[in-house]
């Protein structure tokens, strides 16, 4: 069965760019536009890893983390941070937040590949 | 004022004008009224210029110094004219004043009947009230109540003009008994009273910005003790001057006195003695008429001819013998006289007599003959005389008359002596006129009586004899005023009625009153007033105004450096408030510069945060083509595309360079520098460095040295440093090329130094020398094939020296280029030794001071984590260390598991306000991450001023750090 992998993020191309890269890979791909969204896709999906944008209205990607935290039936599924943001006070923040990785755009998709690959197991 | 000043003038100037020049018709201007005299007009020109230079304004202080110093000397000027003038009328002394500048040509003939230049009692006044008051305006350094005293002097002349122009107008001369009428013109009055008037207005002057104006007073320091004791140096000073002159003008006075009364006395006496010459040679000729029966005609002449009658007895004309001769005998008295041999005797009368008094003998005849004969009792005076003589039987004079024989006709007289019988004078008038025997006189002309008596005046006499009791022009005999010049008769005197001393004294003689005048001569008046009291007034004068003007400058000394420190004071006062407002300007400046800058930061974090979504799509799509996820692609189309993917990571790059220029700049760059092997710095950045090099197929080899200790640095940073270069190399070097990294040290060394090695075009030592500048772009023909900003080595500098390291380049044109990096040893001393060289090197060496805290962590144990977290409230300059970590040596590998305490270091304008920021940045950080962070005591250990302590500081924290098992 393939892994389900739920991008969060405010840019539809973002969106488009990472469901190509992922599903030619063999994962399905779920798609949120924001916090809410994505929060609401978590839990009807029940992903096995989520990329999740930092930077996002109404609700960023840490309160997005600490809310799946807090969700006892997601409070487990491995969160990598995708930002544009790259200050190291940031990736601290991610860090000490419980976040299983942490990338920055333009990312490396080898970089993604192998990361959701260790967090989530390989879509086979 | 200054209008009325210029009138003042100019009214002055012309009656200066007008008694220089002799024009008359200017010297009475109006019915009864005078014109003021020179002395007025040369006051009242002094005092007008005075006033028109205190209130003449100027644009520089320089010239308003001057302009006070030529209004001073006027008015000091007309000052002294005022008070020389003021001490005449006290002393009654004469100064020489009133004749010093004006005697016009009727002073000079002698008919004017005053003195020109003789300045009026109230004029005087009113003029030294008023100079005075101009000289209090003038002064320097003036204080209030000088301004009070100006005012008070100028309202006195101001009221004394007006006493004088009310008196004049309203023609009355006082109220009651109280007398108060002027005896200064109206003119005189009306310009006192206009510069009176303006003295007071030019002291409250309003002040024009920019204008200077000497007159007005400003209320500065306090003079009053100054002028106080100005006065009181010079007002007894003056009263001094004022009681020793005249002391010693009344002494003079009383001296020539003594002597006037002396010549007197003595012109008194030769002149009796004059007199009384003839009654000696009377007396002679009595004794011959005693001892002879009969003297003869010729007895008579042998007599007079044995005198010298001009050097016996001058003014007399010869001595003659009368007989009393009964007109019934008058007969036998001509026979008689002719038979004697006098055959021209003839008796010459006119009386109607019964008794004649010829004169029978007279010598010497050749200049009497015409009184030979003449009968002395036909004449009234002399008649009066002759019966005199008999009743007393004295020597008589007779009133003047004039001689028979004195061609000239001049006052004379004739001395009468009656010769009697027998030895004892008869007792009564009838047995004297019974027992005469005649009469012997002598004729005498004044003339010559009283000739050269003056001598014995020496000069200092005039004097007149006057017939009877009274000296008049009517009882004038004789006068002589010296120089030949004589009045006889009853003529107008010569004698002057103005002589400073004059005496009259009556004598007897003969038994006629005279009285005998003397005055002093003019020679006299003048040799009286010796300059002596003069001098002590002018000396007198001058050394209390000395006096006082000594005090005076040492007050104003003394004020003008109270009004000169005083005026600093302000300038620094106003100064400092403007500093402040500066300051509080330069504050808000900076502020909003801080602002602008983080805005800026803000800005270019934003952008360089926006620009990496849209770069992340551009490039994925390029690698998902490539990939031929999106469907076949041909290959030429996947190398298009792989060359996009590279332009992507470029301009990404470029964005990256960009964001941590702005960082640097703004010390917002964390740097967290720690314990680290070296290995791990080349761990993390292999393959980066190797993709990136793999797009231009170079091959990037590695040559590490074996044991290199550990070195203090910020990772990330260093690795930042590595790529920068590793960066460059792959732009410049060839296709299929190689790139070196070396890891070089030892463990005497306290660097180690990693290097980077292209193959590339080299660098000419010009591009070495800007290489690492912002922005730079090789001149030469050293050309990228990707193009940057151009930032790249400049961040990497400034990277490897917030880590406390130097880059340097080593290349050769034409034989690629060596990038060193050093980074220091995990060592204290290495770390501190490379910290002091790089704010040395520094390039804005700017004076501030190098402070060492001491920091106590509680909370966490983590050595790492203390570390980063005071690296997160400390600025990247700053240099972290763990005092009590215990070294490696001693525990290979193992940190410390118990709170610590560290040591930061770094320059600070303010210590106190750097560990204020410290702990405020550890509040910020808790409100903003909700996190909790350990708490922390920060205590200033020591503090110098750098560089100017630099060698101080350095060796006293070696010593810190070396009783303490410091360690990095």
């Amino acid at each position: 069965m393939s892994k389900t992998v739920l991008v969060i993020d405010d840019d539809w191309t973002i969106q488009q760019a990472l469901r190509a890269r992922l599903s030619a890979h063999g994962y399905l791909v779920a798609l949120a536009s924001d916090g809410p969204a994505g929060l609401r896709a978590a839990q009807a999906h029940c992903p096995q890893a989520i990329l999740l944008d930092l930077r996002m209205p109404d609700m960023d990607g840490f309160e997005v983390l600490r809310r799946l935290r807090a969700m006892p039936e997601l409070a487990s599924v491995p969160v990598i941070f995708l930002t544009a943001n790259i200050h190291d006070t940031v990736k601290e923040q991610a860090r000490a937040a419980g976040a299983s990785g942490f990338l920055t755009k333009p990312y490396e998709a080898s970089a993604i590949l192998e990361l959701i690959g260790e967090v989530a197991g390989s879509e086979a | 004022v200054r209008v009325a000043g210029l009138v003042a003038l100019a009214v002055a100037t012309t009656v200066m004008a007008a008694w220089q020049l002799d024009w008359h018709s200017f010297e009475v201007f109006a019915a009864d009224y005078r014109m003021m005299t020179f002395n007025t007009a040369l006051g009242l020109w002094l005092s007008s210029l005075s006033l028109i230079l205190l209130a003449w304004p100027c644009r520089t202080s320089r010239r308003a110094e001057w302009l006070r110093d030529l209004s001073l000397l006027t008015a000091g000027l007309a000052a002294t004219l005022a008070t020389l003038t003021v001490m005449e009328m006290i002393t009654g002394s004469q100064l020489g004043i009133d004749e010093i500048f004006a005697i016009d040509s009727l002073a000079r003939e002698g008919h004017a009947t005053r003195v020109p230049g003789r300045m009026s009692q109230a004029t005087a006044a009113s003029l030294l009230l008023l100079s005075t008051a101009l000289m209090f305006c003038s002064a320097r350094g003036l204080r209030p109540v000088a301004r009070l005293y100006a005012n008070a002097c100028a309202g006195l002349a101001l009221l004394l003009g007006a006493i004088a122009c009310g008196s004049l107008l309203l023609g009355i001369d006082g109220v009651g008994r109280i007398q108060f009428f002027s005896t200064m013109g109206p003119h005189t009055a009306w310009i006192v009273s206009m510069l009176g008037v303006g003295v007071v207005l030019v002291q409250s002057a309003p002040q024009r910005p920019g204008w200077y104006l000497v007159g007005r007073q400003s209320a500065t320091l306090s003079g009053f003790w100054l002028t106080l004791t100005v006065i009181a140096v010079f007002a007894p000073g003056l009263a001094v001057t004022a009681m020793i002159s005249k002391r010693t003008a009344d002494r003079e006075v009383d001296a020539a006195r003594a002597r006037f009364d002396q010549l007197t006395e003595r012109v008194v006496i030769e002149a009796q003695r004059r007199v009384y010459l003839p009654v000696y040679g009377l007396r002679g000729a009595r004794g011959m008429f005693a001892g002879s029966e009969k003297v003869t005609r010729e007895e008579f002449r042998a007599y007079v001819q044995a005198r010298d009658l001009e050097r016996e007895f001058p003014g007399t004309l010869g001595f003659g013998f009368i007989e009393r001769v009964p007109r019934t005998e008058l007969g036998s008295f001509l026979a008689r006289e002719r038979a004697d041999g006098a055959q021209d005797f003839a008796i010459a009368t006119t009386g109607e007599h019964d008794v004649l008094y010829p004169i029978k003998f007279i010598d010497p005849m050749e200049t009497n003959r015409p009184a030979w004969g003449y009968d002395v009792g036909s004449e009234a005076n002399r008649r009066h005389a002759v019966e005199t003589a008999l009743r007393t039987g004295e020597p008589t004079l007779t009133a003047p008359i004039t001689l028979v024989q004195d061609e000239a006709q001049q006052p004379g007289f004739l001395f009468l002596l009656p010769l009697f019988e027998g030895d004892k004078l008869p007792e009564t008038y009838e047995e004297r006129v019974g027992a005469l025997k005649g009469l012997v006189y002598a004729a005498n002309v004044i003339s010559g009586i009283f000739e050269d008596v003056l001598d014995v005046g020496d000069g200092a006499l005039h004097f007149g004899v006057y017939d009877g009791p009274i000296a008049s022009d009517a009882t004038k005999l004789y006068e002589d005023v010296g120089g030949g010049v004589i009045s006889m008769g009853p003529t107008a005197s010569i004698l002057n009625p103005r002589a400073t001393f004059g005496a009259s004294h009556q004598v007897e003689v003969g038994g006629r009153i005279w009285t005998i005048k003397t005055v002093s001569s003019p020679s006299f008046d003048a040799a009286m007033h010796s300059s002596q009291s003069s001098m002590i007034a002018v000396y007198g004068l001058i050394l209390s105004s000395l006096a006082a003007g000594f005090i005076w400058r040492l007050g104003c000394s003394r004020a003008d450096a109270l009004a000169l420190a005083d005026t600093r004071t302000e300038d620094l006062l106003r100064t400092t408030e403007e500093l402040r407002c500066s300051s509080e300007t330069v504050a808000r400046q900076n502020v909003e510069l801080i602002a602008m800058a983080e805005r800026a930061h803000r800005v270019v974090d934003d952008v360089s945060h926006e620009f990496r979504t849209p770069l992340a799509v551009i490039k994925e799509f390029a690698s998902i083509i490539a990939d031929g996820l999106a469907g076949p692609v041909s290959e030429q189309q996947a190398q298009y595309l792989k060359i996009m993917a590279g332009a992507v990571v470029d301009l990404n790059h470029m964005v990256e360079d960009l964001l941590d220029s702005s960082k640097l700049r703004s010390g917002r760059l964390r740097v967290e520098r720690r314990r680290r092997p070296v290995e791990e710095i080349f761990d993390h950045g292999r393959a980066t460095w190797a993709r990136k090099a793999s797009s231009r197929s170079i091959v990037i080899k590695e040559r590490i040295d074996p044991d290199l200790p550990m070195v203090y640095v910020d990772e990330e940073k260093v690795r930042r440093v590595l790529t920068n270069l590793v960066t460059n190399a792959i732009k410049f070097s060839p296709e299929g090329s190689t790139i070196l990294l070396t890891a070089a040290g030892d463990k005497h060394s306290d660097v180690v130094t990693l290097g980077v090695t292209d193959h590339g075009p080299g660098l000419s030592s010009q591009d070495i020398d800007s290489l690492f500048g912002r922005f730079h772009q090789c001149a030469s023909g050293r050309r990228a094939e990707s193009k940057g900003f151009g930032l790249g080595l400049s961040i990497a500098r400034e990277l490897a020296q917030l880590n406390l390291g130097e880059i340097s380049v080593q290349s050769e044109k034409g034989h690629g280029a060596t990038f060193s990096c050093t980074v220091p040893v995990a060592e204290a001393s290495a770390v501190l030794g490379h910290y002091f060289r790089t704010i040395d090197s520094a390039e804005r060496r700017d004076e501030g001071q190098l402070a060492l805290l001491a920091v106590e962590v509680e909370g966490w144990c983590d050595a790492d984590e203390v570390a980063s977290f005071l690296a997160s409230i400390t600025y990247p300059t700053d240099v972290v260390l763990a005092a009590d970590l215990r070294s490696e040596d001693d525990a290979p590998g193992v940190a410390p598991a118990q709170a610590g305490s560290w040591w930061i270091l770094g320059r600070t304008g303010d210590p106190s306000a750097w560990v204020d920021r410290i702990l405020r940045s550890r509040r910020s950080q808790m409100e903003e991450d909700q996190i909790e962070l350990p708490s922390l005591s920060v205590e200033v250990r020591a503090t110098w001023w750098y560089p100017a302590e630099a060698t101080q500081a350095k060796d006293a924290i070696r010593r810190i750090m070396k009783g303490v098992r410091c360690h990095v």
